[in-house]
This record gives C-alpha cells, sequence and structure tokens, in this order.
C-alpha cells in the first residue's frame, strides 16, 4: 500500500517546514553525539600518546623506584625520591648481575636553570651513569655521549637535549663552549638527536645530562634517585624482576624501594585512561539522551499542533500505522541528521585538536554515537507517535 | 442504485453519569446522484449522522450499508481505506495543510491509496482547474482567500473520484458571496453525476439541495424534495 519512500519524503517535508524548530531539536543531539566523539578520541589519543612514549623507552626496561610505589595495587602514593637509599654502589652491584640483566643506571633528575651568555633556560637536569643513555635510546647526534671515566673522574661536561641546545647557542656550534649550571661551569661535548613528541617523564629535547657523580656534588646530594635496568629482552623481565627484587631485598627493607615493570606500567596507566575514556563517553552519552528528551519533547508538541492534521490525514484514509510510522520517522530523520551532523562536527573537532594534542577518532565511538542517537530517535520518539496514531479523526478535525 | 442505507440507527455518548441519546433509530437511504442537505439545530444529532454515514464513527446500534456493504463487522483500518476510496470530505474551516501547495494538498488522499507521486499530482492538477484553480497551483493556503481555500478542500474530496461527497457547513466560514460561489459549483459536481450530503444549520443554504432531512433530538422530523 503506502510505502515508505512516500512516508520519508512526509516526514522531511514536515522538517523542512519547520526549520528553525527542527535544527534546534536535532541541536541537542548534535551537541551530545559531537562530545562523545571529541571526548573518547581525546582519551584514546592520550592511550595512543602515552603508549608511544613507553615504547620509545624501550620496552624491556626496568625501573626501581625509592619507597613504595607499586601501581598494580593501585598507587600509593608518589615514589619517595627524597628519601631515596639508592647509592652508586647499588648501581655497580646491579650491573654484575650478569644475565638476563645487560646495564643498569642511575640517575637524579632535578629542575635547575641552565645559562650560556645572556640566555637562561629553566629545565631539568638529570645526573646520569654512563649506561643510561643507550639503556633509555638516547642517540647523541653530535659529539659524544658521557662516559664511564666521566663520571668517575666527575669531569664537568654535559649533553644537552637538540631543543635547549638551540634555545641557549641558535645557530652557534655549541662543541666545546661553557654553560652555566649554578656556580658551575660546564663543557658541552655532545648535542641529542632530536626526537618527535615528548617522553613520559621529561622532554627529551629539554633534557640537560650530566654525569652523575658531578650532580650529587652540585645539589649535596650522594643518594639517587632511580635505577634503570635493561633486561635482555621483553621475555626476561620476569626474571629480571626476580633477581633485582632478590638483590634489593638484601639491601634494603621491603618499604624502602619498589621494582616496576614498565609494561605493566604502561598497562596499568592504559587500563586507567580506559576508565576514564569510558566515563567521558558516558557523560557525554547523558547529553545525547537530554537530546532525545528534546526529540520527545517536541514531537509531543508537534502532535498537539497538528492535531487537526492527524484528524484530516485519518478523514482521508490514513490508516493509524500510517500516521505512527510519519511522526516516528519524523523523530528517526530528526536524531538521525542530528547524529550524522554531530559526527561530522566532533570528528573535525578532533582534527583541529589534533593539530595540539593528539587525538584519535575511534570508529567504534562514532558507529556508537550513531547508533544511539538513531536508537534515541526511535524510543523518544514511540511515545508521540502512538499518541498520534490513537487521536479519534472526529475530535482531533473538531480540535482548535 | 443505494449509497448508504441506514437501519434502526442509534447513537448514545455517555459524558460520567450522563447519558445523551444523539441519534435515535434513523432510517435513510441515500440514492446515487442525490444532493441532499441535512439540516437541524446544533445538537440535532446532524453531525453525529454525517459521521456515521463517512465511516468516521460507528453507531451504538444498527446498521449501515455503504454502496451495497454492511460494514457493522470492517475494522479501523478497513474504514480508513473505504473512506479512502470511496468518501470525499469538505469542513467548514477548510482543513488544508498549513505551508503546503493547492496542488499538494489535493494529492494528500492519493498518498494513502498509493498512488504513484507524479501521478498524483497529474490528477490534483486535472482537479483543482474543475474547480477553477488551474492558475493557484503552488499557492499556499495563506496565499488563498477563503474561497478559493474551499476549492482546494472540494478538488481534494473530489481527487479519489468519491461515490459521496460529505460537505460539513461548506459555507459557515465564507462570505455570502463565495458562499453562494462554493454552492453553485458544489451544484455543478452533482450536475455532473456526484452524490454529495451537505450539513448545514442554515435554511437558505438547504433550500440550494434537492432533498433536505431535517433532524430535531436525533431524529427525522422532516424528509422533502426541494421544488426548483
Amino acid at each position: 500500500m503506502t510505502g515508505y519512500r512516500e512516508i520519508i519524503r512526509l516526514a522531511l517535508d514536515s522538517i523542512w517546514r519547520n526549520k528553525t524548530r527542527s535544527g534546534l531539536t536535532m541541536l541537542g543531539i548534535i551537541i551530545g553525539v559531537s562530545a562523545v566523539i571529541l571526548l573518547v578520541s581525546l582519551g584514546q589519543g592520550l592511550q595512543k600518546f602515552i603508549t608511544a612514549s613507553f615504547e620509545q623507552l624501550g620496552t624491556n626496561v626496568v625501573v626501581i623506584f625509592p619507597g613504595q610505589f607499586d601501581i598494580n595495587q593501585g598507587i600509593q602514593g608518589p615514589p619517595n625520591f627524597a628519601g631515596s637509599k639508592f647509592t652508586l654502589r647499588n648501581v655497580n652491584d646491579i650491573n654484575k648481575l650478569g644475565s638476563p640483566i645487560v646495564s643498569a643506571a642511575g640517575s637524579i633528575e632535578l629542575p635547575a636553570a641552565v645559562k650560556y651568555k645572556g640566555n637562561s633556560k629553566y629545565t631539568t637536569v638529570a645526573g646520569i651513569s654512563s649506561e643510561y643513555s643507550s639503556i633509555r635510546n638516547l642517540v647523541i647526534g653530535e659529539g659524544r655521549n658521557i662516559t664511564k671515566s666521566d663520571v668517575n673522574l666527575e669531569r664537568k661536561v654535559v649533553v644537552l637535549g637538540e631543543g635547549i641546545s638551540n634555545d641557549l647557542f641558535g645557530a652557534t656550534n655549541p662543541l666545546g663552549k661553557q654553560i652555566t649550571l649554578g656556580d658551575e661551569k660546564l663543557e658541552v661535548i655532545g648535542v641529542l638527536q632530536e626526537i618527535g613528541g615528548s617522553n613520559f617523564r621529561f622532554d627529551i629535547n629539554n633534557f640537560v645530562a650530566i654525569p652523575i657523580t658531578v650532580s650529587q656534588r652540585i645539589f649535596g646530594n650522594d643518594s639517587i634517585q632511580i635505577i634503570t635496568v635493561k633486561a635482555r629482552s621483553k621475555e626476561d623481565l620476569p626474571k629480571a624482576i626476580s633477581v633485582l627484587d632478590k638483590y634489593m631485598s638484601s639491601q634494603l627493607s621491603d618499604d624502602e624501594y619498589s621494582v616496576v615493570d614498565q609494561s605493566s606500567l604502561v598497562s596499568t596507566i592504559n587500563n586507567i585512561l580506559r576508565v576514564v575514556t569510558t566515563a567521558l563517553g558516558g557523560i557525554a552519552a547523558i547529553s545525547l539522551l537530554v537530546g532525545g528528551v528534546g526529540i520527545m519533547n517536541i514531537m509531543l508538541v508537534s502532535v498537539t499542533e497538528r492535531t487537526r492534521e492527524i484528524g484530516l490525514r485519518k478523514a482521508v484514509g490514513a490508516k493509524p500505522k500510517n500516521i505512527l510510522v510519519q511522526f516516528l520517522i519524523e523523530a528517526m530523520v530528526l536524531s538521525g541528521m542530528g547524529g550524522i551532523i554531530g559526527i561530522f562536527i566532533g570528528s573535525s573537532g578532533a582534527l583541529i585538536i589534533n593539530q595540539f594534542i593528539t587525538t584519535s577518532i575511534s570508529l567504534w565511538s562514532v558507529v556508537l554515537a550513531f547508533g544511539v542517537s538513531a536508537a534515541v530517535g526511535i524510543i523518544f520518539g514511540v511515545a508521540p507517535a502512538i499518541r498520534a496514531s490513537r487521536l479519534d479523526p472526529i475530535e482531533a478535525l473538531r480540535y482548535e | 442504485m443505494v449509497t448508504i442505507n441506514l437501519r434502526d440507527i442509534s447513537k448514545t455518548y455517555r459524558t460520567g453519569e450522563i447519558e445523551v441519546q444523539a441519534l435515535k433509530e434513523i432510517n435513510l437511504s441515500i440514492k446515487k446522484g442525490e444532493f441532499t442537505s441535512i439540516i437541524g439545530p446544533s445538537g440535532s444529532g446532524k453531525s453525529t449522522l454525517m459521521h456515521i454515514m463517512g465511516l468516521l464513527d460507528r453507531p451504538s446500534s444498527g446498521e449501515v450499508e455503504f454502496i451495497g456493504k454492511n460494514v457493522a463487522g470492517v475494522d479501523d483500518d478497513k474504514l480508513a481505506e473505504f473512506r479512502n476510496k470511496h468518501i470525499g470530505f469538505i469542513f467548514q474551516t477548510f482543513n488544508l495543510l498549513p505551508r503546503t501547495t493547492a496542488l499538494e494538498n489535493v494529492a494528500l488522499p492519493l498518498i494513502y491509496s498509493g498512488v504513484e507521486r507524479s501521478r498524483r499530482l497529474q490528477l490534483s492538477e486535472e482537479k483543482l482547474k474543475n474547480v477553477g484553480l488551474n492558475d493557484r497551483l503552488n499557492h499556499t493556503p495563506a496565499q488563498l482567500s477563503g474561497g478559493q481555500q474551499q476549492r482546494v478542500a472540494i478538488a481534494r474530496a473530489l481527487v479519489n473520484n468519491p461515490d459521496v461527497i460529505f460537505a460539513d457547513e461548506p459555507t459557515g466560514n465564507l462570505d455570502s458571496k463565495s458562499g453562494a460561489e462554493i454552492m453553485k459549483l458544489l451544484a455543478n459536481l452533482n450536475a455532473e453525476g456526484n452524490t454529495i450530503i451537505l450539513v448545514t444549520h442554515e435554511p437558505d443554504i438547504a433550500k440550494g439541495t434537492k432533498r433536505t432531512i431535517e433532524l430535531r433530538d436525533g431524529e427525522i422530523i422532516k424528509d422533502k424534495l426541494n421544488g426548483k
């Protein structure tokens, strides 16, 4: 009988005849869908970013933090850097533990200002042992790395990140120049290769590295903050962790150190982020629900306003189900169009934000947002449509 | 040939405690080609009678035979189909869809009979020409005078080539000149063979029809042919 294409045309006609109202009704859905897509893309972008940062650090790396810091049992406060009882002797011992441990490096990171002539830059200064660069995949672009003898002889040398080198020296070749850190003059011996993006704990491009012995003297502190250990492979990590645990427990009490496997750190952080992303998406989905209520509201108003039209349609031969389908399709078209516009706006927003922060539009968030908005249209369109289909034609025609 | 045959039709409304008997055992027969007016004061039951004859309402008791078919046991969907194929309605307030062209308004009943769009518009254009509005096809109701709007409504009532046309106070919202024109148009349509039933409370309007049935308190008190 009456084709669905005809009824879809009727619904579109009626939406088009009430442009302003239809637009405002769709706005709720548009905002909801674009918010879902935008927030989920932000959350997922963050996840991707963190995973990538950790992978850049190496997946076969174990970190020993001072204090009790077991992220897998829930975070029990930050690492206790100030109370660290690690020493360079520990690092040397670990280096001698052998397979599956390849090497270990100690490090201290402190914020400080570095100066060259008029230029000054406040950044993170890291005191490192010579193994650090190879464990952390820091690659020298020009000059040389910090060596064992630099550390042992407390040579006043410094390796700069690409970014900070540019900030301090501009076009001048920094190698062999002296920069000032506190009261000390340090000779630039190397510049790191530029790395795109930044890394989890520090921005490598703004990184300043000096021999760990020198930093201990400058900052007047004999302890070291972090011991970074490289295992032979990712598969050797559990064994490496147990070996490290055994050694550390022979040196310090259980609450003075934590051996943290980086990949489990990544998965834990990603789990947290996934929960955050889902929560954000969920909150945005509530606005979708509000949008749906808006559609129901407008459709009810529309049914009341068009009571006579409904009466007339029935008088000239529309069956209740024709009326039902007409109003249902109207609600679905409103929410569906709102959904499509929302996908467009949300995705464009995510792409624009991607210029500044990593975002990642995932197909599931788009499908979910559109699916929910279409479902919202059906669910919230049903009540008004049923009301319309049940109107008595005589009463409806008399309606003023 | 009999178009509508009513046997012992009664209609009772119940509003709370009070029962109102709108129609009392009406027996009536409308033949093909008749131009009948139903007249009576408000509350006499003339609208109820029209709704029952027009298959918009069902009697409390009695039988309605429409073009030879007893519609007593027929469901709502089937009644809608009946109205769509066999009945045209003209209302006092025109009941045109706002912001919709005359052509689309006239085509409305054809949507529900599954006529394809281009054919719909073609048929509608023919009917609009019949009522003298061939230069107003794409005007919306707001751009038409009352008389013109009622012509559009008449074209809509004609578009399915119905067996009977019901006109409920068709001149009630028009000035006397436009009203007279509409009555002339209805008389012409009747002369072309259309069966028309007109409901009015104005005796002057009823005089323009061939047969007048007068109702009072739900009963037919007079049924006479109008001499010309």
